[in-house]
């Protein structure tokens, strides 16, 4: 298994203010997959996603990504597993609104070890003749793209996906989920994708339903839906 | 709505109390140093003003050869005029230095004192402050001045004084060289009894009634005195040498005189005589022709005088006797002697009468004479020596001259760096706004104004800024004024002054700073309030909120860092102006510091000479060994100051001075003191003023000396003779390599070189304080303002770092990105900063000291510039450390805060 959680339990505050956000999750995925976590607001799933990306630490448990475990990995070492093994995609792109779009994904090409062509890049991803514009100067859609372009130049490993779409319309959000079920399958990045759209779920191999800061369900998606097929985005 | 939002006010305060409290520090830092100097300088200005009033400072002064009698005093006074005497003689003291003795004062530059009571009784005196500090003087002391013992009974100041120097030529006052004494009436005339009469000082000050300074100068000048009177023997030397001509003269027509009286007597005595040669001779005829009768008395023959020739003629002719021819001829004889006695007489009568009137034609001839030498040689002469109006005297009211250039220029200053930290401020507030935008958005969205929210944001800074002026206000007044003041209190005379508070300076104080702030803060935030609700909730970067250009290079730090300066370029700016102003304060204490050295360096070895005697009355040949040399002081205008500029003629092989002036009545050599100053080149045509004479001179640049003490021009001393009509051999100078056996009495003064190198160190010691304050407040602007600039570009920069901290980014990574472009900003800040701060300082710095005459040599050497920007860059280097840490504290989740 490429990604094993087990038993992670995450808190925060003390005393009155005690509020235990996972109780003991434990769930995984393999390589090449596509995973869906769904939840309402305040389940768990956005503090699972940063504990898998080593943006914050669980207060037990086990998180292994590639055979490695990073519960209790020091800040340096944290940073280093991001940079080796990690894409983010945010619900707000998180452009540097300075940098054209060329340089954003350069901010990620700069720190890869085996970088993808940037030139190709930009063409799978519609960005080519945008590449000298500011983030102020694209539309959502475009930020967004900006923003998966510069998560895949490093080939990263696994991709996590915070609300990807959660800020875009319908028809881009689309694009979107389009865009990433094609680099799945060109790149065979694995994709973790928080997300309130229940229809997302319809197009990734894996679903993980959590509620209560627990693993109420998980399953294989067995009869997945083409994005572009994808209804109600 | 405003209720809740004054409520955000102390929150935020709290979330951000280290930054609003460097702020806070900085203005407070700011105002102290503005309230510091600018209240200094008021205290000292209206300080003097009061003392000027109260203890009655002359109108001007005046100095004469004579004491004025009753009778001229009484028609000076006429109009109300005040006039009173402060006769004064300069005693040595056991260590060599200099104590000017006077009488109590009693209408006039009243002594006030700090300290004790007045000199009562003889052995009694009170000392000048200066002096005393310098030399550990207290109350009860004694001083030894003239070989005479002083208790010191009081320590105080004179308000004709108030630069303690000897000669007005003085450019700086060594308190440990120079001072005053003022003892009673009869201990000054005991003392005076004691001492070399020459040496006294017949000088009297005056407060004018209904009249005018030139009116009274006229008055004075009309006083006319004899030279004769005058005591003085060495003064009578000159007068006698000026007047031979007129001697010779008279002697010569005296001598004539009494010639020809002698004449007249001796002619008048002999004519008193001929009677009794015209008797003799009569007798004589007489008794040769008795004698004859007497012989001839045997032929009856009786001759007489009428007779005779006929009768012996007639008898001869009859006998041929030889014996009567023999006897007519004696007889003929007799007759012609007879007849040349009679002629003589009638001569010398004549004589007599003649010479006479020859007496009475030279006395005619010496009345004439008299009144022709009266006319030409003038007996009398002006008892006035010198006029000097309290206007025209920088010994008077020097501090206050002095420090008012402080007190613009702390003016000027204190807006400068106020508007400087404002705009610091208002960086923050503005990072704040765009932190906040969304809730901007959302409150506009509720119905909040736009000046609601102005109100909000404007009122932190403006706080701060009052709360840092109050406090700074209250601090400078009650610190910094006197701590500032010991500057001039270290260098004039001066009593001690209560501190004031000029209302200006207190409004200026208080409310400037957050006016300043206000505005300043208003004109940033307005725009960026000035977007709509939703564009402002949306957190939208409009495209133009960032300069879009292309860049070549390859290299993603370098570009990323480009990309970042130009981003916090308001930031940067700050950070830039703030480099400025520091750097500016720094250099204007290094050009202080370097200005100072420069001066007692060049001044120690721009001297040649080991001895200067000055002449007050000057010798007809110059002493062995010495060179000798005419010595005259002019004046230039400099900003409404007036500088005294020394004139001294040379001959053209004097090896003290480095100057070869050509022949010719205008032209001149000037030192390197008047070229750095106003920029005099050769060929130019320079003029300066004898004010005294009410005349100008020009002259025709001919060459610049190397020669940095004072304003100084170098003549031909033949040519200087010329245009300033003294004789051909006439000098007042003479220089020496060693020390001349020349009377004292005939000297004004001798200034050896150990003198002058201390006269020249004295700013070095005085400048110091100043200059060690400069250099720190620069040091500290600098540093504080650049670590809140490179603080708030990361806090500005925190979700970017956040986001490549998420992307795996290394801390020296990040630091290449974030911090590394402030190199740049600070390296090229500095390259241009520095020459661009010396320039503008080295240009307004001539109005620091335009009331001192003297060089202005203000370049650094490199390593000074190597040492400034090396400090530049180690301060930047240390705030970058310590800047780390905030870097490290950004935790890479606070890019998932923004969730909106």
């Amino acid at each position: 298994m490429y990604l094993q959680v087990k038993d992670v339990k995450k808190s925060y505050g003390k005393d009155t203010s005690y509020v235990q956000v996972l109780k003991g999750i434990s769930t995984g995925l393999e390589r090449g997959q596509m995973c869906v976590i769904q939840g309402t607001s305040g389940s768990g799933k956005s503090t699972l996603l940063n504990c898998i990306g080593g943006l914050d630490t669980m207060d037990s448990g086990s998180i292994i990504v590639d055979g490695k475990e990073i519960f209790g990995l020091k800040p340096a070492a944290l940073s280093d597993y991001r940079r080796d093994n990690l894409g983010f995609i945010f619900q707000f792109y998180n452009l540097v609104p300075n940098l054209t779009v060329r340089e954003n994904i350069q901010i990620c090409q700069h720190i890869a070890e085996d970088p993808l062509d940037m030139d190709e890049l930009l063409e799978t991803l519609g960005l080519t003749e945008h590449q000298n514009k500011f983030p102020a100067q694209l539309s959502g859609g475009q930020q967004q793209r900006c923003a998966i372009a510069r998560a895949l130049i490093k080939n990263p490993k696994l991709l996590l996906c915070d609300e990807p779409t959660g800020a875009l319309d319908s028809k881009t959000s689309r694009d979107i989920l389009i865009l990433l079920e094609a680099i799945n399958a060109k790149y065979g990045t694995t994709m973790l994708i928080v997300t309130h759209n229940n229809s997302i779920k319809n197009m990734v191999h894996k679903v993980i339903i959590i509620k209560d800061g627990l693993v109420k369900k998980e399953y294989l998606n067995e009869t997945r839906t083409p994005a572009a097929e994808l209804e109600d985005l | 709505m405003n209720k809740v939002l004054r409520k955000r006010l102390l929150r935020d305060l709290r979330a951000n109390i280290g930054r609003y409290l460097a702020l806070f520090l900085l203005f407070v830092m700011g105002i102290f140093l503005v309230i510091s100097i600018v209240g200094s300088s008021e205290m000292i200005i209206q300080g003097t003003e009061n003392q000027k009033s109260k203890n009655r400072v002359e109108d001007g002064q005046f100095t004469v050869f004579l004491p004025l009698c009753d009778d001229d005093l009484s028609a000076l006074t006429t109009d109300g005029t005040q006039i009173e005497p402060m006769f004064s003689l300069d005693l040595k003291a056991d260590d060599h230095s200099t104590l000017r003795l006077f009488r109590n004062r009693n209408s006039i530059d009243l002594i006030q004192l700090d300290d004790g009571v007045l000199a009562a009784q003889d052995g009694e005196a009170v000392i000048e402050k200066g002096y005393a500090e310098a030399h550990a003087i207290r109350i009860g002391s004694t001083v030894t001045a003239g070989g005479i013992s002083f208790r010191i009974t009081g320590i105080g100041s004179v308000p004709d004084y108030d630069m303690c120097i000897a000669k007005f030529s003085d450019t700086a006052v060594e308190r440990t060289a120079f001072g005053l004494l003022f003892v009673t009436g009869p201990q000054y005339d005991a003392v005076k009894e004691h001492a070399d009469l020459n040496a006294e000082e017949y000088t009297y000050a005056y407060r004018l009634g209904n009249t005018t300074d030139d009116a009274l100068k006229e008055k004075i000048k009309q006083i006319k005195i004899d030279p004769e009177q005058i005591e003085n023997r060495y003064f009578r030397e000159t007068i006698d040498d000026l007047l031979k001509d007129r001697r010779d003269m008279e002697n010569g027509i005296n001598d004539l005189k009494d010639g020809a009286e002698d004449l007249a007597e001796g002619l008048d005595e002999l004519r008193s005589h001929n009677q009794d040669l015209h008797d003799a001779a009569d007798a004589l005829f007489a008794q040769y022709l008795a004698q004859a009768n007497q012989t001839l008395a045997s032929q009856k023959i009786v001759l007489t005088e009428e007779n005779y020739v006929d009768t012996l003629e007639a008898l001869i002719a009859a006998t041929h006797s030889s014996d009567l021819a023999a006897l007519k001829s004696s007889l003929d004889e007799l007759a012609e002697f007879r007849q040349g006695i009679y002629d003589y007489t009638d001569g010398a009568a004549s004589a007599a009468d003649g010479s006479a009137e020859l007496a009475d034609g030279v006395g005619e001839l010496q009345d004439n004479m008299d009144e022709l030498l009266d006319e030409v040689f003038d007996m009398e002469i002006e008892n006035l020596t010198s006029f000097v109006k309290a206007e025209d005297n920088i010994r008077i009211a020097a501090a206050a001259g002095d420090v008012i250039m402080d007190k613009n220029a702390g003016l000027v200053a204190g807006i400068i760096i106020l508007a400087l930290f404002a705009y610091v401020l208002s960086v923050f507030v503005v990072h704040q706004i765009e932190q906040e935008q969304s809730v901007i958005g959302a409150l506009y969205a509720l119905g909040v104004k736009k000046k609601d929210l102005m109100l909000h944001y404007i009122t932190m800074p403006t706080l701060v800024a009052f709360c840092a002026a109050v406090v700074g206000a209250v601090l400078g007044f009650a610190f910094g004024v006197e701590s500032q003041a010991q500057d001039s209190y270290a260098y004039f005379s001066l009593p001690v002054f209560d501190v004031i508070y000029p209302p200006y300076l207190v409004i200026y104080a208080l409310v400037l700073p957050p006016l300043i702030s206000a505005i300043v803060n208003a004109i940033v935030i307005n725009q960026k309030l000035s977007r709509t609700a939703l564009s402002l909730m949306k957190n939208e970067q409009s495209a133009g909120s960032y300069r879009q250009f292309s860049l070549k290079t390859k290299s993603f730090p370098t570009l990323f860092a480009i990309r970042q300066l130009v981003r916090e370029s308001r930031s940067a700016m700050a950070m830039m102006a703030g480099m400025f102003v520091s750097i500016m304060v720094i250099i204007m204490g290094l050009d202080c510091y370097v200005m100072c050295n420069a001066v007692k360096r060049d001044t120690i070895n721009d001297t040649k000479y080991a001895y200067q005697y000055l002449y007050k009355y000057p010798d007809k040949t110059p002493p062995q060994d010495g060179e000798a040399a005419y010595i005259k002081t002019l004046s230039t205008d400099c900003m409404g100051y007036t500088l005294d500029v020394t004139v001294i003629g040379i001959d053209s092989d004097n090896p003290y001075f480095d100057a070869k002036p050509e022949k010719g009545k205008n032209k001149a050599v000037i030192n390197s003191s008047l070229v750095e100053r106003f920029g005099y080149q050769i060929g130019d045509r320079v003029t300066f003023s004898d004010y005294a004479a009410d005349t100008e001179y020009s002259f025709t640049v001919t060459g610049i000396s190397q020669y940095s003490v004072g304003f100084t021009i170098f003549m031909d001393i033949d040519s200087m003779r010329e245009l300033f009509g003294q004789e051909d051999d006439y000098f007042n100078v003479v220089y020496s390599d060693k020390a001349l056996d020349i009377d004292e009495g005939r000297l004004y003064s001798v200034t050896t070189k150990d003198d002058i190198a201390r006269s020249a160190s004295v700013f070095v010691k005085l400048m110091f304080s100043l200059v060690a304050t400069l250099i720190a407040a620069g040091a500290v602007i600098f540093c504080v303002v650049m670590y809140l600039m490179m603080g708030v570009m990361i806090d500005r920069a925190a979700s970017g770092i956040s986001l490549i901290k998420i992307f795996g980014y290394r801390p020296k990574e990040i630091r290449s990105l974030y911090l590394n472009g402030n190199l740049l900003i600070v390296a090229v800040g500095a390259l241009v900063s520095v020459p661009l701060a010396k320039a503008l300082m080295d240009a307004i710095y001539p109005s620091f000291i335009c009331n001192v005459p003297c060089s202005m040599k203000l370049n650094f050497p490199w390593q000074l510039y190597v040492i400034l920007f090396a400090a530049i860059l180690l301060i930047y280097f240390v705030i970058n450390r310590l800047l780390i840490g905030k870097i490290n504290r950004i935790s890479p989740a606070e890019i998932l805060k923004n969730r909106e």
